[in-house]
């Protein structure tokens, strides 16, 4: 946007004839020392825990531990820049963020700083970055959908609007994408998405951000970023200031949803300040605080009640595990914060199962009431039953001989799990989820060869809305399967199979009567 | 880099926090066992470190030093300082070298001089001008920080020519701003934010058409 200068100096000018010179007064403490993000200040007597402070250089800290006689400030920006004896003056407030629609489409620091280079955030709204998360009476049971346009994840674990749902796994398990592709699904849905992603190459998420862009889904979503070069401080506030950026939206009626990514890095980044600032390390050197550290984060995200508005915010909390060892210390910490979790393993990413999803570990424990019907009904048994065909297909193994029954358990299971498989940043609607996961789970596929289950679906959903819109519609406006409706589906999936040549031939009809 | 041990740069903000919070503890100790005498028990104290430790660094060692007893150090004292200064001051002295705190003499006499500053209704006040100033204008800076603190300032003025114009005023951590660099500066971030406001408030007046027809 060009600027008339013209405007510009009458405001300055009016400013300039208003202006009266006072006396500034201010409560400031020096720099005793400084380095590693930290910084020990002598004086600022007055301070609050957890206020801002400025440096005369320009950067800003937050009073972390008051002691007796000093005040240990982390800094959040550059600590290069600080002198030792330089003034430190305490601003009387908490840390904010700017928030707003502005930040929508934007890349930005943990203190709300662009870093896209689009010119600044223009906006006087702000909010803390830390605030006590709303009590009991301000909140009502999750009971609306949060559709993250994944089969596996809205089928077997799904997820509501104000739940926190944790994505847990090793490296290179498929976690952000989980995360990206929920945030591409919420295009229509109106949801506002956040990024926050601690820690990580800026290289990662640079390509996370095209990838948004090329969706579309930068339009309504903000990246939060505190990279893996950025000071210690920087990196612990991040989920904070991302959180409080999202608020905005759940305080205001409206819905949000939030990816960290990851908190493991933000859990190391809080270790390494409660280490320098000399806390007392507990178990794995991490601060005795550090479960507070997540749950005071995560207890953020909530369903308001009517009378708040009914805003939500789901957050989607990521964890990296080291070789599977979910038993560490701060995966069992966040898994019993959150609502559940998606557990992915590397066994089942290499063998080509995409998302990896272990169905037997992974849970949701309220998202089951956020459900929309049609889906409740047909997906209700599906986790137990690929969990119980992980087990047969290991049994199966030995080679021993198998009778029909289980035989078909079996066959059953290897084209459910061909239909759970999903490329990654194609989320689909959640009507073609439900007509694909009806379509395996009432055993329509059972005559699909395993190989050709993805080219049926393939064919099969644009057949759906091309040549059955009008069944399709149907199911889209009720959400729920009526007997009727399931007639007509079956019907449909009947035609389908004989005009594409999926029906089964004469000899396997027999073979199976 | 060489540095000479006798003439080291001295800057405020070098010191050992811990070291502190141990020496407030012994300096309340010795000005409430002074009572009445808590003027020259300061006094004596800061004369050792000014004239004396300063003077000798090595005694300074001595005192610091864990391969000397306590007994030894006792005795230094008693040849050294006996008769010279108040019996109190002497005993405090004896007190410390007896816990091995001697090496703390310093921030013990730092402070003991703040404690005692304080007790007696006394404020250090740092006053920084733009331009030497006369004795009439630090006098009246004097009696109307008398008023506002209460207390009596003890005034210590220098020049720091950075200000522009005007002053700055320091008593404990509150900072007076009066300077015209700070005005300057606030004046610069208070326009930024009136046209920030009205750019915002009214956006349509602040376009440019013939740039944007361009």
């Amino acid at each position: 946007m060009k600027f008339n200068s013209d405007e510009i100096a009458s405001v300055i000018q009016k400013e300039i004839e208003n202006y009266s010179a006072h006396i500034d007064v201010r409560e400031v403490g020096r720099v005793l020392e400084v380095g590693d993000g930290i910084a020990q200040v002598y004086g600022l007597s007055g301070v609050m825990a957890g206020e801002m402070v400025e440096f005369a250089s320009g950067a800003t800290g937050l009073a972390f531990n008051l002691e007796e006689n000093s005040v240990g400030v982390i800094i959040l920006g550059d600590y290069l820049q600080i002198n030792e004896g330089e003034e430190v003056r305490s601003t009387g407030k908490l840390l904010s963020v700017p928030v707003g629609d502005e930040l929508l489409g934007r890349v930005v620091d943990p203190l709300g700083n662009p870093l896209d280079g689009k010119g600044p955030i223009v906006t006087s709204n702000r909010r803390d970055v830390e605030v006590i998360a709303t009590g009991v009476a301000e909140r009502q049971p999750v009971g609306e959908p949060l559709q993250t346009g994944i089969k596996a994840v809205d089928a077997m674990t799904p997820i509501g609007r104000g739940q926190r749902e944790l994505i847990i796994g090793d490296r290179k398990t498929g976690k952000t994408a989980i995360g990206i592709d929920a945030i591409i699904n919420q295009r229509d849905s109106g949801v506002k998405c956040f990024y926050v992603a601690v820690g990580q190459k800026e290289s990662t998420v640079a390509g996370v951000v095209e990838k948004l862009r090329e969706s579309g889904a930068m339009d309504y979503t903000t990246v939060i970023v505190a990279g893996a070069s950025d000071p210690a401080p920087l990196q612990y506030v991040a989920p904070y200031s991302g959180t409080a950026m999202a608020e905005q939206y759940m305080f205001n009626g409206g819905h949000a949803l939030i990816v960290y990514d990851d908190l493991s890095k933000q859990a190391v980044a809080y270790r390494q300040l409660s280490l320098l600032m000399r806390r007392p390390p507990g178990r794995e050197a991490f601060p005795g605080d550090v479960f507070y550290c997540h749950s005071r984060l995560l207890e953020r995200s909530a369903k308001l009640s009517d009378a708040m508005g009914g805003g939500s915010l789901t957050s989607l909390p990521i964890i990296e595990t080291l070789e599977g060892e979910v038993s560490a210390y701060i995966p069992t910490n966040v898994i019993s914060i959150t609502d559940g979790q998606i557990y992915l393993q590397p066994d089942l990413f290499f063998a080509g199962i995409k998302p990896a999803m272990n169905a037997g570990i992974s849970v949701s424990r309220v998202g089951g009431a956020a459900q929309v019907k049609a889906m409740k009904k047909v997906a209700g048994g599906l986790r137990l039953d690929l969990a119980s065909f992980r087990e047969l297909e290991a049994f199966a193994q030995l080679g021993t001989e198998l009778d029909p029954a289980t035989q078909a358990r079996l066959d059953r299971g290897y084209r459910m799990v061909e239909l759970l498989k999903q490329g990654q940043y194609k989320p689909l609607n959640v009507v073609d989820q439900i007509l694909m996961i009806y379509a395996g789970t009432r055993g329509h596929l059972d005559t699909v060869p395993v190989d050709r289950v993805q080219e049926w679906e393939e064919k099969f959903l644009p057949f759906m809305s091309d040549q059955k819109s009008e069944v399709r519609d149907q199911l889209a406006g009720d959400l729920a399967l009526s007997d009727e409706l399931i007639e007509k589906i079956n019907a449909c999936i009947g035609e389908f199979n004989n005009q594409y040549g999926f029906a089964a031939t004469p000899e396997e009809q027999t073979a199976k009567a | 880099m060489n540095l000479d041990p006798a003439n080291l740069p001295h800057h405020e903000t070098v010191f050992d926090v811990d070291a502190e919070k141990l020496a407030r503890v012994y300096a309340k100790a010795a000005l409430d066992a002074a009572g009445d005498q808590a003027q020259s028990v300061v006094e004596d104290l800061a004369a050792i470190r000014d004239e004396v430790l300063s003077a000798y660094p090595q005694l300074a060692k001595a005192f610091d030093s864990a391969l000397i007893s306590a007994d030894e150090k006792i005795g230094l004292l008693d040849r050294v300082f006996g008769g010279k200064i108040g019996d109190v001051s002497l005993n405090f002295l004896r007190v410390l070298a007896q816990h091995g705190r001697l090496g703390l003499l310093g921030a013990v006499v730092q402070s003991a001089r703040k404690i005692w500053e304080e007790r007696s209704g006394q404020v250090p006040v740092d006053a920084v001008f733009a331009q030497p100033t006369d004795d009439q204008t630090v006098s009246q800076l004097t009696g109307r920080l008398r008023e506002v603190l209460g207390r009596e300032p003890l005034v210590s003025v220098s020049v720091d020519e950075d200000l522009i114009a005007g002053f700055v005023v320091r008593v404990g951590d509150r900072v007076f701003d009066a300077s015209a660099k700070t005005n300057f500066e606030l004046a610069r971030h208070a326009m930024v934010a009136r046209a920030v406001e009205a750019i915002q408030a009214h956006p349509e007046q602040f376009h440019d058409s013939a740039a944007s027809d361009a």
